[in-house]
């Protein structure tokens, strides 16, 4: 160590510039969207131009049907597919963590495996199968190719809730002579209700934002918000558009929100109270 | 003797959603690869058979084949820009802030949030000749005529490092996260400077973290098709779009069954050599 | 006390994968007992008791209740309330569900009956007025009674404790002590107690078990347990001793035996732990003495066998004083307890002599060695 003293300790210099780094790495990763909410209220024809304050955007796009007809669609498939993955995620985890079998390496990966293949993959994939099925595009494809990619997702969250899940709450339910029909009822599911309901907000976020599936799976009466936003995108593309993306940050968002404060006072609850208690004397 | 009915009931539950993946996951998988193997009959119908023509038709291509190429460079170069990015930020978040990390990592988790058109179609108005990169470089005089940022390759890969930034974090972030703080002190007691322990310490044993972060990156950029969409051009084409093309445009699905074929292949390819060197539970955690 | 077994458990074992955490157990609890299961951690009490639960299935052995064996009925249908080490209470309950909820369960009365019960129950433990809490806003300690007014509402035919005190500070952990004795003694509960704690066994229980990896090393009453340990581990497990290597010198006629130890050339006097197997002269042996046994002397007396010694340590205890001792050449500790204040030249490195008198000394086969705390 060097013999006279220094004046700040050693790799502050490092510490100051990672921490520039970082920051312009976050100012990176937030403008882009910060513009667009901006721009979505700016005055100016020119799509990428900023002007004077107006919501005359959002006035349009109050009138523009076929987009709040697809908004309305959005949220309604968001609804059913999320629905659908919740359920077959949820079980899916119940009988991958509580289950003793052999090759649970490979379940998971199986479980997990349409989110490491790309979605052009599946989504072609699951257009030639409706096909073949004749089962025809819209809804009913929709809700099928959705709850195929949000699986993983709802799996996922329940599943490491499941695996840090107090077991002795079901044996000391057992115990005081609860079938497991009964422990199952009264104390595994409202303790793993908090999960449940944030992997199917998550869920809903994954289906509400999905592209390229819903392109092939769509058709044009029955097709959910990013479709119409791409196509916008790619053919007609005018102010409106940065208005659609900010209601659409709105809906994920507000999901978001919700998640959050579930988050917040579920943890809140585990930790605040027994903080009280512990004051407390024997 | 009577045995715990456990087994039985992890089936039980397991059944319905393995059931449902495999009719709409794996059956479409088995379909997908049976029509790379039929040909597009001229009345527009599909004749199935063995026939490896789509495949040999991708090779003697130079259209498809420079595709394919093209991806793959466009998908190593996102993921080393996006991992160049991604590193600093997991570090500074895993080993570095505390007051800060909870906002911080909530501040990552926001962008992730975004539809990814959104995030797209941002750089649409920031890269565009008459965009706001353009008008503030052309303002203040360092160019007198606006810079071709858009609808070209520079424009593809921005937008994808800017989506894939988080899924590159996450990774190397839960593995950073682990690891024992006091291997750094020591190393900074036993002399090195704070990067000389980054680089001989960190490092090392955050790369189970990189490479699950990387392959998900590099799969991810690699089968993109949003983007190349939204801020390429017919010369940036990547396989995802290309296989688009064959399914809504040109209506040769037994064509695009192979493209996706071949893509799926390499993907498989990939996930295989990750299973070997480190493991795909370093990607979703182990199976208890 | 009715003399009645209402837990027996015969030959049980049960392996975990290649471990053998039970090992041929059999035993069995009478009716109003407050039996204890002591041993180190590993020794199988928890599997033990969570196979008399229901929550473990034995690999071989038969486990009875009321003498009907229990192995076809599920956790769920045995009459037994069982107190977690966690508490394990329900955190979306409140205090007042948490202690109904095996009365609904099993629908042992009306939701007015229920709820009246389990505020009596409540009163029981001292915990009136606790009804509408929640668990996470209680202490330790008023969860722990929570979880013993859920049990004892039930009035089961057996009480199952898991290390209930573990969590506790030692202060609250006396007084729940004398808490759980005094309610059991009311209620007059049969009730098995699961501790690795030897002085919370020795002073709560009717009768102890004492356990070793998976074996039963000795069953009686506490002051039998402590008086003559029939295995060494038992003896070293029990209060604090000394177990000391040595070699069997000679057998007197009157059965004690004569023993080299330290090395030396020196002998003392011990007696052998199982008279009726009794070592013979050339034998190894492990002699146990208990610390409060060992005397002290700054010279060798006259009579008696005195060994020289340094004091190396001196532990103030409040009401003894330990003194740890080096003896000689092969740096061997021995430890004494000294009640009240130690002698003033017994201070660190004094030269001292200590001894023992013949039955305070117990000689082991070296086959019965097993000591958990690994001491030489």
């Amino acid at each position: 160590m060097r013999g006279r003293a220094q004046r700040r300790p050693p790799g502050v210099g490092g510490r100051a510039a990672l921490r520039a780094v970082v920051a312009a790495i976050y100012v990176f990763l937030f403008l882009p969207i910060v513009a667009v909410v901006l721009l979505s209220f700016s005055e100016n024809i020119s799509v990428i131009d900023f002007g004077h304050f107006t919501l005359r955007w959002y006035e349009h796009l109050v009138r523009n049907a076929p987009v709040l007809a697809a908004l309305r669609f959005s949220i309604v498939l968001g609804i059913l597919a999320s629905a659908m993955a919740v359920l077959l995620g949820s079980l899916a985890a119940f009988g991958l963590v509580r289950g003793r079998m052999r090759g649970k390496a490979a379940l998971q990966a199986a479980l997990y495996a349409p989110i490491v293949v790309p979605e052009i993959i599946i989504s072609v994939a699951l257009l030639i199968l409706f096909v073949l099925l004749r089962i025809p595009r819209g809804t009913l494809a929709l809700v099928i190719g959705h709850s195929v990619l949000i699986l993983p997702y709802v799996f996922s969250i329940v599943s490491a809730r499941l695996y840090g899940f107090d077991r002795s709450l079901e044996d000391a339910a057992a115990n005081l002579g609860a079938t497991p029909m009964q422990t199952l009822r009264e104390i595994t599911l409202p303790l793993m209700l908090p999960a449940i309901v944030g992997a199917a907000l998550i869920a809903f976020k994954v289906s509400f934002d999905e592209v390229v599936g819903s392109m092939f799976w769509s058709t044009a009466r029955e097709q959910p918000m990013p479709v119409l936003v791409f196509s916008m995108l790619q053919f007609e593309l005018t102010p409106e558009v940065n208005a659609i993306g900010t209601v659409m940050l709105a809906v994920t968002f507000s999901v978001l929100g919700v998640y959050q404060l579930i988050e917040w006072r579920r943890r809140a609850e585990l930790t605040g109270r027994s903080a009280e208690g512990e004051k407390r004397l024997g | 003797m009577k045995r715990r009915q456990t087994p039985r009931t992890g089936w039980a539950a397991l059944a319905p959603p393995l059931a449902w993946l495999g009719v709409f996951f794996l059956l479409p998988m088995i379909a997908v690869f049976a029509y790379s193997l039929a040909t597009r009959e001229p009345g527009g119908g599909i004749e199935f058979g063995l026939s490896a023509e789509n495949y040999s038709r991708i090779g003697d291509s130079t259209l498809y084949v420079w595709a394919i190429l093209r991806s793959l460079r466009i998908a190593v170069i996102v993921t080393i820009a996006t991992l160049l990015v991604a590193y600093p930020v997991a570090y500074y978040l895993a080993l570095v802030a505390t007051r800060w990390r909870v906002t911080l990592f909530v501040l990552l988790i926001i962008p992730w949030w975004c539809s990814i058109l959104v995030k797209n179609f941002a750089w649409v108005a920031i890269l565009a000749d008459t965009g706001v990169l353009n008008r503030l470089l052309l303002q203040i005089g360092v160019i007198d005529q606006p810079l071709k940022l858009l609808y070209n390759e520079f424009a593809v890969v921005i937008g994808l490092v800017h989506v894939l930034i988080p899924f590159m974090v996450m990774p190397i972030y839960a593995t950073l996260e682990r690891l024992d703080r006091r291997l750094v002190e020591a190393a900074a007691n036993l002399g090195s400077s704070p990067l000389r322990a980054c680089l001989e310490v960190v490092l090392p044993l955050s790369l189970p973290g990189v490479a699950a972060g990387a392959l998900l990156t590099f799969i991810l950029g690699f089968g993109s098709f949003i983007t190349p969409a939204l801020l390429g051009s017919e010369r940036t084409l990547m396989i995802a779009n290309l296989i688009q093309g064959q399914f809504m445009e040109a209506f040769d699905w037994p064509f695009g069954a192979a493209l996706s074929m071949v893509l799926l292949g390499l993907v498989l390819v990939l996930l295989a050599c990750f299973n070997r060197l480190v493991g795909l539970d370093r990607l979703w955690g182990p199976a208890r | 006390m009715n003399r009645q077994a209402i837990i027996e458990l015969a030959g049980v074992s049960k392996r975990f994968g290649n471990t053998l955490a039970v090992d041929d157990v059999s035993f069995s609890v009478n009716r109003g007992e407050f039996c204890t299961l002591l041993g180190p951690s590993g020794c199988g009490k928890t599997t033990l008791l969570r196979t008399i639960a229901g929550f473990e299935f034995p690999d071989e052995g038969d486990v009875r209740i009321a003498g009907q064996s229990c192995l076809d009925l599920p956790a769920y249908r045995r009459n037994l309330a069982m107190v977690f080490q966690g508490y394990a209470l329900f955190p979306h309950r409140t205090v007042l569900q948490n202690v109904m909820f095996g009365l609904r369960m099993r629908k042992l009365g009306t939701p007015a009956e229920i709820a009246a019960w389990a505020k009596d129950a409540l009163a029981m433990v001292g915990l009136q007025g606790f009804e509408e809490r929640h668990p996470q806003q209680l202490s330790g300690g008023q969860q722990q009674r929570v979880a013993l007014a859920r049990a004892l509402v039930l009035k089961p035919e057996v009480l199952l404790l898991d290390e209930p005190l573990g969590a506790l500070d030692l202060k609250l952990r006396k007084a729940m002590r004398y808490e759980l004795k005094r309610l059991q003694r009311t209620t007059g509960i049969t009730t098995i107690y699961v501790t690795h704690d030897q002085e919370e066994a020795m002073s709560m229980s009717d009768t102890v078990i004492v356990l070793n990896r998976g074996r039963v090393e000795q069953t009686g009453p506490p002051e039998e347990i402590y008086r003559a340990p029939r295995s060494a581990f038992v003896g070293d497990f029990i209060g604090e001793s000394n177990l000391l290597e040595a070699v069997v010198a000679a057998v007197e006629p009157d059965g004690r035996l004569r023993i080299r130890l330290f090395d030396g050339a020196a002998t003392a006097a011990a007696q052998p732990a199982e008279p009726e197997c009794p070592p013979q002269p050339g034998d190894a042996v492990m002699v146990l003495v208990r610390a409060e046994a060992i005397g002290l002397a700054r010279v060798p007396q006259v009579d008696g066998d005195w060994f020289a010694a340094t004091v190396s340590e001196r532990s103030f205890l409040g009401a003894t004083t330990r003194l740890y001792l080096k003896v000689g050449a092969i740096e061997r500790v021995v430890i004494a307890d000294l009640a009240g204040a130690p002698p003033v030249w017994a201070e660190n490195g004094a030269q001292v002599h200590f001894g023992w008198t013949a039955d305070a000394a117990l000689a082991y086969s070296a086959g019965s060695i097993d000591s958990a705390s690994g001491r030489q």
